[in-house]
C-alpha cells in the first residue's frame, strides 16, 4: 500500500500511522526483517550488525537497533546502552578477526550531521596507520566570551534535562548536575527532535 | 595519573569547566573544539581505551552522552550532532583517557566527516564477512550491572578492590603499549 498513497492521504495520517509508514519504507527495517539482503555479522534480540556496503575501511560495521528509531535521542535508554556495549564487543571481534585494534565509533544524528537514512545506526570503523580515512576532529580555539556563553546555555539545558529525567523515573539516581540551578520546568525549546527526524 | 588532563579536570585542577558531573562521568565544553558547543564526555576513572571499560560503565557513559546531546540540540539550536570516539592512535586518539566527542552540527558549518568508500572485491568482502562473523559469534556475555555492591557510593569509588580489578590493571598495562 505504501506506494499508492497520495500526498493528501499522508497529510491526514496520525503520528502512529506515519511511523508505521516510515518503517515500511525504511531499507534498514527491511534488512532487519531479512527482506533485503545484507552481510550480517552480529545479531541479538535488540540489534543487528552488518558490513557497510560502502566501507571507509575493510570490516566497517553498521550497528543498528532492530526497532525503527530515526535518532539516538529518540531511542529508549536500554536499547542505546545495549548498542554501545555491543559496539565494544564488536571492536574486540575486529581486533581478533582482522588484527585491527584501533577503531572509530561514529554517529550522525540528523541530515546536517551527515545522516543519510532515517534509521539510527552506529558506525564502527576499524583503523590502521595511514589508511587514509579522515576522521580528525578540527581544532579551533574559541574566544573566551563565546565559550562562556555557549557553556552557560548548555549548562542550563543539562540541568533541566537531568532533573526532568530524575522526576520521571522517581528513583533517586546518582546523577547530579554540577551546578544546581532552578529548573524552569518546561519542555519548550527551539528544536523539535521529531522535526529533525522528519527531514531524513 | 598525574599528567592526565582529564583526571586533573575531574579533580578540578584544570581550567576546563564542568557542565555535568556525577559519580562516574564528567562533561566539559571543549575550549578548542570543532565548533562552539563541542562537548567532551569522559569517565572519571582513567581508562586508556574503550575496550577496558566495564560494560555497565559504558552503558551509563552513553546514557549521559545521549542526554547531553539533547541539551546541545536544545541549547544552541543544533540541526544535528556527531558523536565520535577515537580508539587507539591510528583512530586519532591523542590522550590515553577514554573520551566521547559530541559535536553540534548546522547546515553549511564547514565540517565534513564523510569518507571515500574503499573498493573491495567480492572475495575480499566475503573473507572479511566470514572472519568477523566467526569472531563475533563469541559475543554474548555482557556485564550490564556491577556485581551487587557499591551501588550508592558517595564520592569515593575506591573503597573495595574487586577481584576483576586486578585483571583490568593487567589489561591496562597491555593497552599502554599502544598509547604513547
Amino acid at each position: 500500500m505504501a506506494e499508492q498513497l497520495t500526498e493528501e492521504e499522508i497529510k491526514n495520517m496520525s503520528p502512529e500511522e506515519l511511523k508505521e509508514l516510515q518503517k515500511q519504507q525504511c531499507v534498514f527495517c527491511q534488512i532487519v526483517d531479512g527482506k533485503v539482503a545484507s552481510k550480517k555479522i552480529y545479531e541479538d534480540d535488540k540489534c543487528l550488525g552488518i558490513l557497510d556496503i560502502n566501507p571507509a575501511n575493510p570490516g566497517h560495521v553498521l550497528l543498528m537497533p532492530k526497532e525503527h528509531y530515526p535518532l539516538l535521542p529518540l531511542m529508549p535508554p536500554d536499547i542505546s546502552e545495549h548498542l554501545f556495549i555491543v559496539s565494544k564487543a564488536i571492536m574486540g571481534a575486529m581486533s581478533l578477526a582482522l588484527g585491527t585494534k584501533d577503531a572509530n565509533i561514529f554517529i550522525a544524528n540528523g541530515s546536517a550531521a551527515g545522516q543519510r537514512a532515517p534509521h539510527f545506526m552506529l558506525h564502527i570503523i576499524p583503523r590502521k596507520m595511514g589508511d587514509g580515512v579522515k576522521m580528525e576532529i578540527p581544532v579551533n580555539p574559541i574566544p573566551e566570551k563565546e565559550l562562556k556563553e555557549v557553556k552557560d546555555k548548555i549548562q542550563e539545558k543539562i540541568n533541566i534535562i537531568f532533573k526532568l529525567k530524575k522526576a520521571e523515573t522517581g528513583a533517586a539516581s546518582e546523577e547530579k548536575p554540577a551546578k544546581a540551578k532552578e529548573p524552569t520546568k518546561k519542555e519548550e525549546s527551539g528544536v523539535d527532535l521529531d522535526d529533525i527526524a522528519d527531514l531524513l | 595519573m598525574g599528567d592526565c588532563i582529564f583526571c586533573n579536570t575531574v579533580e578540578g585542577k584544570t581550567k576546563l569547566e564542568k557542565v555535568y558531573e556525577d559519580a562516574e562521568v564528567v562533561a566539559v565544553v571543549h575550549p578548542r573544539g570543532a565548533v562552539p558547543g563541542h562537548i567532551l564526555v569522559f569517565p572519571k576513572k582513567h581508562y586508556q581505551v574503550f575496550e577496558i571499560m566495564p560494560d555497565y560503565e559504558i552503558g551509563h557513559l552513553f546514557d549521559v552522552v545521549n542526554k547531553i546531546s539533547i541539551a546541545v540540540f536544545e541549547a544552541i539550536q543544533a540541526q544535528g550532532t556527531n558523536i565520535i570516539m577515537q580508539n587507539g592512535v591510528s583512530a586519532g586518539q591523542e590522550l590515553p583517557h577514554v573520551v566521547v566527542h559530541i559535536i553540534p552540527r548546522k547546515e553549511g558549518d564547514g565540517l565534513d566527516f564523510q569518507w571515500t568508500p574503499k573498493q573491495m572485491t567480492q572475495e575480499e568482502v566475503s573473507s572479511i564477512e566470514l572472519k568477523l562473523k566467526e569472531a563475533a559469534s563469541e559475543i554474548g556475555e555482557f556485564e550490564k550491572e556491577k556485581k551487587k555492591e557499591a551501588v550508592k557510593v558517595e564520592g569515593k569509588e575506591e573503597k573495595k578492590k574487586p577481584a576483576d580489578e586486578e585483571e583490568k590493571d593487567e589489561d591496562m598495562a597491555k593497552q599502554l603499549e599502544r598509547i604513547p
